[in-house]
């Protein structure tokens, strides 16, 4: 490649490499400056001293939002909420996708367009909680992972990865026998890994991270996930009083830091798991768009 | 009775069936039929359709009401705004990526780029308050060496745009970058060195080779974002959303929250609702026909 030994080029390159490096830096120092403010003494936070690096080092903020009782209900439901939902939901779209993906189904493409039909017009807010209230489902689990089971796009990606599994596969397992429950079971699903990796990951940070279903189908606060109480953490109406709160551990603690401290033990279960699954995450994306 | 060869063959697949259409019809379909409480009025304790038809009353009375008006433009300037920025980096984004010749540090730059669009919106929004605070924001303390006074930012209506649309990109530029990149990576090599053959230089590569290959790609997403360009994140307005600053920051899907949960003007609500959902369902449709049609793409 001659046009790499120009000086041109070169310039390019260095400014490239800033320009990079500043994207990074944009992405990493909200969560560095978070981490340090929460890991700070109240005087360096109250005082704008706190950059990237904690100023005098403590865990009081920590401890303070784990001493914090619904705190660790929150933890628990939030674990519950996702563990129920994303099983649900991976259930539900299996025995959907996997008929759909059957070319010679007779009324496929009709019930494609039933579905699909869905993905373009929804119900809206006030029709779907008029719904949830009426099938008595207001504060219990099936509020937060019964309407959303389904979601029209990753049935697509599902339908699309099963698609594709070469059909003969299929043929031989059923002259052996098989019935489709089986062959589901036995012989598509450990093929569709990949696909079942990238939703799982979707799935689990979406039921992690919401809060506004819980806002408004459970009233109850002791069902409410830990989304929630870090939303009111930092609307300021938990952890109110806190003044009085401070005081007992010696004024070590800051508003900031603990909003911090909260925001940071949330985010962190994404955080261990990202690295390790974000190659999932993309190939997910991927098998989206490879659809002509 | 004779069962046919094929219903013998395909009765474990409309089993499997049976659960996914009736959720669909209680969940999905269930909310579409809901909308006739637009249509009708709701007496608290009633059918949720309903107890009587009143035609259009609940759309003459937001017709006629200024504050939705006002949530009417700000949906539409917002997206506007948010739409053409929020499209434009990722392209600008991938094709500096792909020019980092090291495959690690590429990997690296990407994996990280994306990471924010699996963080909470609460989270986002936390940092986001704490960030601007006026009194411990690490940007207010910057400001200061300049001898700027503190400014209250989430208060502030002149800069709920300017937040909502960064954080925007701070959240999703990587993320929306993955298809440029793989469309990228599958161009070609024997492309450029044609180019470089005729004495193209790198510059010249990307204008004429690199973005013509990834031009599909470009108007596909052009296409499918400004169908669902009114889909705003609901939940990050209503977050980032304080009376200071509902000038700006009331938006078609909280005025339905506000009016409808809030309120309790269920049918009002509901009205709005079907009305923004109308809208959106007209660019969707328009954006998939006219994609189908250029590229042969389409979400369905």
């Amino acid at each position: 490649m001659l046009y790499r030994r120009s000086l041109g080029f070169k310039w390019f390159m260095v400014i490239n490499s800033v320009i990079m490096l500043l994207l990074v830096a944009a992405i990493l120092i909200p969560f560095l400056h978070l981490l340090s403010v929460s890991l700070s003494h109240s005087s360096a936070v109250v005082g704008g001293k706190v950059g990237i690096w904690p100023k005098g080092f403590n865990l009081d903020a920590y401890v303070r939002v784990f001493e914090h009782p619904s705190i660790i209900v929150g933890f628990k439901n939030s674990i519950f909420q996702t563990v129920l939902g994303t099983t649900l939901s991976l259930f539900m779209l299996t025995i959907c996708a996997y008929p759909l993906s059957k070319r010679t189904l007779k009324g496929r493409k009709l019930l494609i367009l039933f579905i699909m039909f869905t993905m373009f017009f929804s119900g809206g807010l006030i029709p779907t909680y008029m719904l949830v209230k009426s099938l008595g489902l207001l504060d219990t689990i099936w509020a937060i992972v019964l309407p959303f089971s389904i979601t029209p796009y990753y049935l697509l990606l599902m339908m699309t990865y099963f698609g594709g599994i070469p059909e003969e596969i299929e043929e031989s397992a059923m002259l052996d026998g098989l019935g489709p429950f089986r062959i589901l079971v036995k012989i598509v699903l450990p093929l569709s890994k990949p696909i079942l990796a990238a939703l799982t990951l979707f799935l689990i940070v979406y039921y992690w991270n919401n809060w506004f279903n819980s806002m408004i189908y459970l009233n109850n606060t002791d069902k409410h996930p830990v989304m929630m109480i870090v939303r009111n953490i930092i609307s300021g109406s938990e952890l109110a009083g806190n003044a009085a709160a401070v005081g007992d551990i010696g004024n070590s603690v800051s508003t900031a830091s603990l909003k911090a401290a909260a925001i940071m033990s949330t985010t962190l279960p994404i955080m261990l798991i990202f690295p390790f699954t974000q190659k999932y995450f993309a190939k997910g994306v991927m098998i989206g768009s490879v659809k002509g | 009775m004779r069962v046919s060869p094929y219903f013998k063959r395909y009765k474990a697949y409309y089993i499997m069936l049976i659960l996914p259409i009736v959720y669909f019809i209680i969940f999905r379909y269930g909310p579409i039929i809901g909308n006739v409480l637009a249509f009708r009025k709701y007496v608290p304790g009633g059918s949720i359709y309903g107890e009587e038809w009143v035609g259009l009353q609940y759309f003459k009375m937001f017709w006629n009401d200024p504050s939705f008006w006002k949530a009417f433009q700000n949906t539409i300037l917002l997206s506007v705004m948010n739409l053409a920025i929020t499209f434009t980096l990722p392209i600008l984004f991938a094709l500096l990526l792909n020019e980092i010749l090291n495959k690690k540090i590429k990997t690296v730059i990407q994996t990280i780029s994306y990471f924010p669009n699996f963080v909470a919106v609460v989270v986002v929004v936390g940092m986001l308050k704490e960030i601007l605070s006026p009194t411990s924001g690490i940007v207010n303390s910057f400001l200061g060496y300049f001898g700027i006074d503190p400014i209250f930012f989430v208060n502030e209506p002149g800069w709920f745009r300017t937040i909502y649309i960064s954080s925007d990109i701070w959240q999703f530029m990587g993320w929306n970058a993955i298809i440029y990149t793989a469309a990228l990576s599958s161009v070609d090599t024997q492309l450029y060195e044609a180019a470089e053959m005729d004495g193209a230089g790198r510059w010249r590569q990307t204008l004429s080779v690199t973005i013509p290959q990834i031009l599909p790609t470009i108007s596909v997403v052009l296409i499918i974002s400004l169908g669902s360009m009114l889909m705003l994140g609901f939940e990050k307005v209503l977050l980032l959303y304080t009376p200071s600053n509902s000038v700006t920051s009331e938006i078609i899907d909280t005025f339905v929250f506000r009016m409808g949960l809030q309120n309790n003007n269920y049918s009002y609500a509901t009205a709005v609702g079907l009305f923004g959902g109308l809208i959106g369902l007209v660019l969707v449709s328009a954006g998939n026909y006219i994609s189908r049609k250029i590229s042969g793409f389409s979400l369905y």
